[in-house]
């Protein structure tokens, strides 16, 4: 059963330069309760597939061609009005940095809050403060109660980036994005939130679209993973396939070329992406 | 290989922090009592988490902060009395690499102005030699000769790092200091970056002080390894001794931690 189905997916910049086709005729299903990842390098478009999924593509760019079917909606026919509604309540985003997309000048209780508030109008303010703080509790912020009233500068990037969870999954959406989570954290503190982002999907059946670049994360979390490059899919298969048996030659050097203690000879030359060889020019291996 | 480049004894920095007119200032101990040596010819490597002193431990190392106490002995000498001429010459023996290939490059200079820097300002070499000099750093890091004239806002993240590179091999430095050099970049564009620094080590016998919390880069590129935390050493040693066996319960809970591809 899929949640959401991306067909055709073509989100392409314009500038005087031309056009950049950022995102160039993707398709792929999130199935439910599933963690889906995305990989590729910068400029590969995985960032972009998650904006155009939420809606949040703004001039220059414009979504060109394509469906983004959410439980039997096309999410690219609703009005402003309509996906505001969707945004937050049914998908929901964690960005990559926890420093800047948190508001300084707000309580993270208050940040949490305010989803709850747009989204969840029958709920009063005493049901909704227990609520946060329950929120608080499950993302394993200690002292939830007195961390309520706290402002963002005075917890640590592990901390925010677990007050960003905790914003996303205040209305416990069907679909999480997470951009990037734990590229800005430390190993110890990054190990923490996959495993929390783990048991939250376990709990609560979310299905979850994770984006980044690290393949050691995309192996502890993911059951299927996209690998983009310059715009398009080039391979798509089980986490287990991709890893026991990657078929597109951009995966395997991609693949290669991160040192991996046990497996790679300390102080042997790593394999790297070859700027020459034109990796569009092999056939797709979507599985 | 067993000469040793760099000592460094009971090492430490602390940093007040005012927290208002009538409160008592708090002491951050940054680096608290940090001892060990460099050798030649290795890549030692510092790794911790953030706040754990490493990249303070550099800085202290390139004398851009002086520490509150302890000693960082160079060929033998103490850095910490360095001044006039032989600061200048210690600066040209002990070069950087930063992390940020975005914010350590002028965006107003081309790129043979870039690298030729520290020429003009340490040497008596004429533009032309200065050029020349110039030129063949920039095809040992694998730039093209017609790229001299280009901005840094022309380049991707790995050459603008390659060029960060060729500015610090400029002066034929004994050392070094590489912080976080390649945790800015792609993987693929990491594993170039990598190979150039390991191929530019043979080349130049040069020492590496390479600072990172990526234990995997840490663990393929490394000789020796300081494991940081909290400002004071918890594991020193051969990178086979702290990978293969380490002690330290924290050296455990950070190599578990790594996100290792295993199926």
């Amino acid at each position: 059963m899929n949640l959401l189905e991306v067909k055709n997916l073509k989100t392409y910049f314009y500038s005087d330069a031309g056009v950049n086709k950022a995102v160039d005729d993707i398709s792929f299903e999130i199935p439910k309760g599933k963690t889906v990842c995305i990989v590729g390098e910068s400029g590969s478009g995985k960032s972009i597939t998650s904006l155009s999924i939420m809606g949040l593509i703004d001039a220059p760019g414009k979504i060109e061609d394509g469906e983004i079917v959410f439980e039997g909606t096309d999410l690219l026919k609703l009005s402003e009005k309509d996906m505001r509604k969707v945004r937050g309540r049914d998908v929901s985003m964690i960005f990559q940095e926890p420093m800047t997309s948190l508001n300084p000048s707000y309580t993270v209780g208050y940040q949490i809050d305010e989803a709850l508030k747009l989204h969840q109008k029958h709920l009063n303010k005493h049901e909704r403060f227990d609520k946060v703080v329950n929120s608080l509790e499950l993302v394993g912020i200690p002292d939830p109660k007195e961390k309520y009233g706290e402002y963002p500068f005075k917890l640590s990037g592990g901390q925010r980036q677990r007050i960003m969870i905790a914003i996303a999954m205040a209305c416990e959406p069907k679909l999480l994005i997470a951009d990037e989570p734990t590229t800005a954290l430390d190993v110890t503190i990054q190990a923490q939130v996959l495993d929390l982002m783990n048991k939250l999907q376990e709990e609560k059946g979310t299905s979850i679209l994770f984006i980044t670049h690290d393949l050691g994360v995309v192996s502890k979390v993911a059951d299927e993973v996209i690998v983009m490059y310059k715009g398009h899919i080039v391979e798509k298969a089980s986490a287990k396939e991709l890893f026991t048996d990657p078929k597109h030659p951009y995966t395997r050097a991609l693949l290669h070329s991160i040192p991996t203690p046990g497996v790679t000879k300390r102080k042997a030359k790593l394999a790297t992406v070859d700027d020459s060889v034109d990796y569009l020019s092999f056939p797709k291996e979507i599985r | 290989m067993s000469e040793i480049i760099f000592q460094i004894n009971n090492l430490k920095k602390y940093y007040e922090i005012n927290l208002g007119l009538f409160k008592k200032p708090k002491i951050v101990k940054a680096v608290n009592d940090v001892t060990f040596n460099v050798k030649k010819g290795e890549i030692l490597s510092i790794v911790g988490e953030s706040g754990c002193g490493k990249s303070t431990t550099a800085k202290l190392m390139l004398k851009i902060e002086e520490p509150t106490a302890g000693k960082i002995l160079f060929e033998g000498k103490d850095i910490t009395k360095f001044e006039g001429d032989e600061l200048k010459e210690y600066r040209k023996k002990v070069q950087i690499i930063f992390q940020d290939p975005y914010s350590s490059l002028n965006p107003r200079w081309k790129v043979g102005q870039i690298i030729g820097e520290p020429l003009k300002l340490n040497t008596k070499l004429s533009d032309k030699e200065i050029k020349e000099r110039v030129l063949y750093l920039m095809e040992k890091v694998g730039m093209l000769p017609e790229w001299y004239d280009r901005y840094p806002h022309q380049f991707s993240g790995g050459q603008r790092q390659r060029i960060g590179i060729a500015r610090a091999l400029a002066l034929n430095p004994e050392v070094i200091v590489c912080d976080e050099p390649v945790s800015a970049l792609d993987v693929s564009i990491q594993a170039q970056v990598l190979n150039l620094l390991l191929d530019l080590q043979e080349e130049f016998n040069l020492t590496y002080v390479f600072i990172s919390h990526d234990l995997s880069v840490v663990e393929h590129i490394s000789d020796r390894i300081v494991v940081m935390y909290f400002g004071d050493i918890v594991e020193y040693g051969t990178v086979s001794t702290i990978f293969d066996n380490p002690q330290h319960d924290y050296t455990k809970k950070l190599i578990n931690a790594i996100p290792i591809i295993e199926y």
